[in-house]
């Protein structure tokens, strides 16, 4: 037990039909090496984004609230019943013990209420349970830009969010723009979305047809603005603002500011289907039109509404007004707010612990215990129980993170304990204490995944072969298929026989640096990576135009001829397989291409989401290739 | 580019010592006076951790102030077939095959190599021009230079390019400006996944051959080695390989030396010269002796005057 491995992917994994069970294989896979709560293990994500864990945390998804707090549906008749369908009862198996963290869910609601509305949030109004949206469908992504399309969303506000280029099906959601009533874009360049009027093959006569109305906001980028990034080892770092935003540039956060106040006074002029909800939100920034976001982290945090006192805690009192220094400290009665109960003790009453720079390392282990501040409660490795056996001592008596002290009677150790600290080894309380049952899982039960309880084998939803497992179900049967006249899917034998995946280049960041000169010099064109065999089926040549096809729409670029992509034999055919790097579009630095073929890559990508994530399946569908 | 903190260790076509220096070798092979010595320092480049990002080309740029430039597709991942005068830190692409057919993408940071026997230096005749600091750098100062090219033909690396419109040769400096003032080079500081490392010569080749033994013992890499050439004396930035017997994959020489007619011109002919040139005055001399002055015409002595 002194060898420890860890699993770092990066989302390629999610870019499947089938992505959630690739993350859960590896987790599975981790859990039965023993790898998981150990210093050096775990299964660790690299983002694409440097704050993509902060935004999930802070719920930038729409099936959850801040700290992973499950939204309310229409089943949810009040509060208590809310409450009572996502709080988890415990499960003790057998003699072992169970601390069922979740079982704490109405203090974190309660105080996310009282952090959303404030004084009009009160016991009597059900913690005015009825200004949340209660979510009755999956509003993804996907779905999103399908509604669109299909005429029932009638307007978007993008932030940040370049929805042509990052597709899926990107002549879809160009289509879907041109049916919408308003557009808003809030983006540090000209982008493809804000510009979808201008895409590729549009006549100036279809121009005209286009009553979308169009509102670019210049916002700021990311080294303008303060702030936290969470990074994939939940780490919140604070940033300082390195250059002022230039121009009419705003800083996002006032943008939404301005835009909210509006509205609230639009609500308080003309009231509205339901102006509580909107009208009830505290806003008690000293700045509405531009609130610091010290202000916002410190809300975030929590503080005591009320005097507060625990036996169990040192200092064991807070006075109305501080701010907490932990969850732990979140009640159910009122008298707390915390926007995210997971980051309660990033900004206690001292100052905020997301600007710590220390750089000890006592234990030796890499735990920086004093760098910036982890959730939860700036425990570095979660299940970190299990880094010791049953009796509480450390696997590797080399490599000590947490143990058993018992003329203390409590867990200690270099990093915190991720674990209830007086729980005594011999009520063998299981170390995965979000579970009910203490246990990490092998089997997902009650319906948690929509694709069942074990990962299968399935092909993509559209693949040149079949599942050789079960040829009559090879791809994920309870993936959607989209109906509109926009979403066509391939078949083997259609013509498109070659797999296609898109990937990023360290080179360039996303759809952003197209407008660079610096990384449009490293990488300056977009390009096709395809198998020497198959340029020489094609009569391609390095540096050659091609025409890369999919059932949906064609994308012009270059042929990269290489070594590094072989064909592969498979179901014993020789399948071919090409890669398009995703940077280009028809908005940032000319490259010398005439208009139309500036294409962005996700015209290929199909319409096909993961079923539990909704992620794009971009890592695989087919398409054919030819000389343009 | 020269700067005032380093100190001086050998300088291109100057005679007697060098200002302010100790005692030590200069590359010409004399005997000089004046400077102490200081630890050489040494960027070290491990290619099997190199992801070919080529943040340290952007970073090289902006700390030199040099324009970003369009560029072509080329079939490649590499930012231009060859260094310039205003681009001096390449990474350099090869798909290569090992016997097994598996592949093997190369990639090698491209820089000058700031030899221990420069042949730029050796080569330059202007004084001045291009001086080598006890640290080790090689740097030119573009006031002193000529323009004659000379030091291109000197270097085994191909890493000094002319410029047209200056008429002056540039190249990498090692940031002898920043390591001036105690810091690392831009192109060290910008690699984010710690290929490129940078300390006294010592502590890199220590931490090379480290590296390299990890390499051969624990990876398929049975032939890893450190890349320090001797036929230059050694570099200051030095490469771990993952096929030390396959410079060549690299496009590095295989035994870089500073070319032989170089060495004798500035060695053994130089003398030769010196004394031919002697001769030759000492001929003049007697030629006048005994044939007295060239008597001039009259038509040439009265050519500026108004007809």
């Amino acid at each position: 037990m002194k060898k420890v491995g860890t699993i770092i992917y990066s989302v390629g994994w999610t870019h499947h039909s089938f992505g959630t069970q690739i993350i859960r294989t590896a987790a599975m896979a981790q859990l039965l090496l023993g790898n998981v709560g150990r210093a050096g293990g775990g299964v660790n994500a690299l983002r694409g984004h440097s704050n993509i864990q902060g935004a999930t945390d802070m719920a930038g998804v729409f099936d959850i609230l801040p700290g992973y707090l499950k939204v309310p549906t229409p089943a949810d008749a009040d509060f208590a019943a809310y409450i009572k369908r996502i709080t988890p009862t415990s499960a003790k198996p057998k003699e072992w013990d169970s601390f069922n963290y979740w079982s704490n869910t109405s203090k974190f609601a309660v105080s996310f209420m009282k952090a959303m509305y404030g004084d009009k949030a009160t016991k009597e109004n059900d913690w005015a349970f009825n200004y949340l949206p209660k979510v009755d469908r999956k509003y993804s992504w996907v779905e999103m830009w399908d509604n669109m399309y299909k005429g029932k969303v009638k307007g978007l506000l993008a932030f940040g969010m370049n929805g042509v280029a990052i597709g899926p099906n990107s002549q879809k959601n160009i289509d879907a723009l041109k049916k919408a009533d308003w557009l808003v874009v809030c983006d540090i360049y000209p982008e493809e979305t804000s510009s979808f009027w201008e895409s590729p093959g549009i006549t100036d006569d279809q121009k005209k047809q286009i009553k979308t109305e169009v509102y670019r906001l210049p916002g700021a980028g990311f080294a303008e603005k303060d702030g936290t990034f969470v990074n994939s080892a939940r780490w919140l770092q604070w940033k300082w603002a390195a250059v002022p935003t230039p121009g009419q540039a705003m800083l996002d956060h006032e943008i939404l500011a301005r835009i909210f106040l509006k509205v609230r006074e639009l609500y308080q002029k003309e009231g509205g289907k339901f102006p509580d909800a909107i009208l009830g939100a505290t806003w008690a920034y000293s700045n509405p039109n531009s609130p610091s976001l010290t202000e916002v982290a410190k809300e975030i945090n929590g503080k005591a509404l009320a005097d507060v006192h625990d036996d169990k805690q040192t200092p064991t009192d807070w006075k109305a007004g501080q701010q907490l220094p932990g969850f732990a400290w979140l009640r159910d009665d009122g008298t707390t707010s915390c926007g995210n109960w997971l980051y309660c003790g990033s900004w206690p009453d001292a100052g905020s612990n997301t600007q710590r720079r220390g750089t000890e390392d006592p234990s030796g282990l890499g735990i920086y215990p004093n760098w910036a501040w982890s959730w939860p409660s700036n425990r570095r490795v979660l299940y970190n129980r299990a880094s010791c056996d049953v009796s509480g001592k450390p696997w590797d008596p080399a490599r000590k993170q947490i143990w058993w002290n018992e003329s203390a009677g409590k867990w200690v150790g270099n990093d915190v304990p991720d674990f209830k600290a007086d729980s005594k080894p011999s009520d063998h309380m299981g170390p995965f204490i979000m579970q009910p049952e203490g246990l990490g899982r092998l089997f997902v039960p009650l319906a948690g995944l929509a694709d069942g309880p074990f990962p299968e084998f399935y092909e993509p939803m559209e693949s040149p072969t079949e599942n050789l497992l079960h040829p009559k179900q090879s791809n994920n049967p309870v993936v959607k298929k989209y109906s509109t006249d926009m979403d066509k899917y391939a078949k083997a034998g259609d013509g498109f026989d070659i797999v296609c995946t898109s990937y990023r280049l360290t080179e360039h960041y996303h759809y952003w640096t197209k407008n660079n000169p610096m990384n449009m010099e490293l990488v300056p064109e977009p390009f096709v990576e395809i198998p020497e065999d198959l340029a020489k089926e094609k009569g391609i040549a390095g540096g050659d135009k091609v025409k890369v096809s999919s059932v949906r729409s064609t994308y012009y670029c270059k042929a990269m001829v290489t070594k590094r992509i072989k064909p592969m034999m498979i179901n014993g055919k020789k399948t071919y397989q090409v890669g398009i790097p995703i940077h280009w579009g028809y908005k940032g630095l000319g490259d010398g291409r005439p208009e139309e073929e500036r294409t962005p890559i996700n015209l290929l990508s199909p319409t096909v989401i993961d079923p539990n994530a909704y992620t794009p399946e971009f890592k695989g569908f087919l398409v054919k290739i030819e000389k343009a | 580019m020269s700067n005032g903190t380093l100190e001086i260790k050998a300088i291109s076509g100057h005679r007697g010592g060098v200002p302010g220096g100790g005692n030590y070798q200069q590359a010409d092979g004399l005997q000089h006076e004046g400077a102490s010595r200081s630890y050489d320092v040494c960027k070290l480049v491990d290619t099997t951790t190199c992801i070919g990002c080529k943040a340290c080309e952007v970073a090289c740029l902006e700390w030199n102030g040099y324009e970003f430039r369009e560029t072509m597709f080329a079939n490649t991942y590499q930012t231009m077939p060859d260094t310039a005068w205003n681009f001096w830190n390449l990474i350099r692409f090869k798909e290569d095959e090992a016997e097994d057919g598996t592949p093997q993408w190369l990639m090698r940071k491209d820089q000058c190599m700031h030899c221990a026997e420069p042949g730029c230096l050796i080569a330059c005749p202007a004084d001045g021009a291009i001086v080598q600091y006890t640290n080790g750098i090689v740097d030119f100062n573009q006031e002193n230079c000529i323009g004659c090219q000379y030091c291109v033909t000197g270097c085994p690396f191909n890493i000094p390019k002319f410029n047209e419109e200056t008429k002056k040769v540039y190249k990498c400096t090692l940031c002898s400006d920043r390591v001036g003032a105690g810091l690392e080079p831009a192109c060290i500081k910008s690699c984010p996944t710690g290929c490129l490392h940078f300390g006294s010569k010592e502590d890199m080749k220590f931490e090379a051959e480290k590296r390299a033994t990890q390499l051969r013992a624990n990876t398929s890499y049975k032939n890893a080695g450190v890349y320090d050439p001797e036929g230059v004396d050694g570099t200051h930035v030095i490469y771990v390989l993952h096929d030390i017997n396959a410079p060549e994959k690299y496009s590095l020489p295989r035994n870089p030396t500073v070319p032989f007619f170089v060495k004798m011109w500035k060695g053994p002919l130089k003398w030769i010269g010196g004394i031919a040139m002697g001769l030759g005055v000492a001929t003049l001399f007697g030629h006048y002796l005994r044939f007295g002055p060239k008597p001039v015409e009259e038509e040439m002595n009265q050519g500026g005057k108004a007809r």
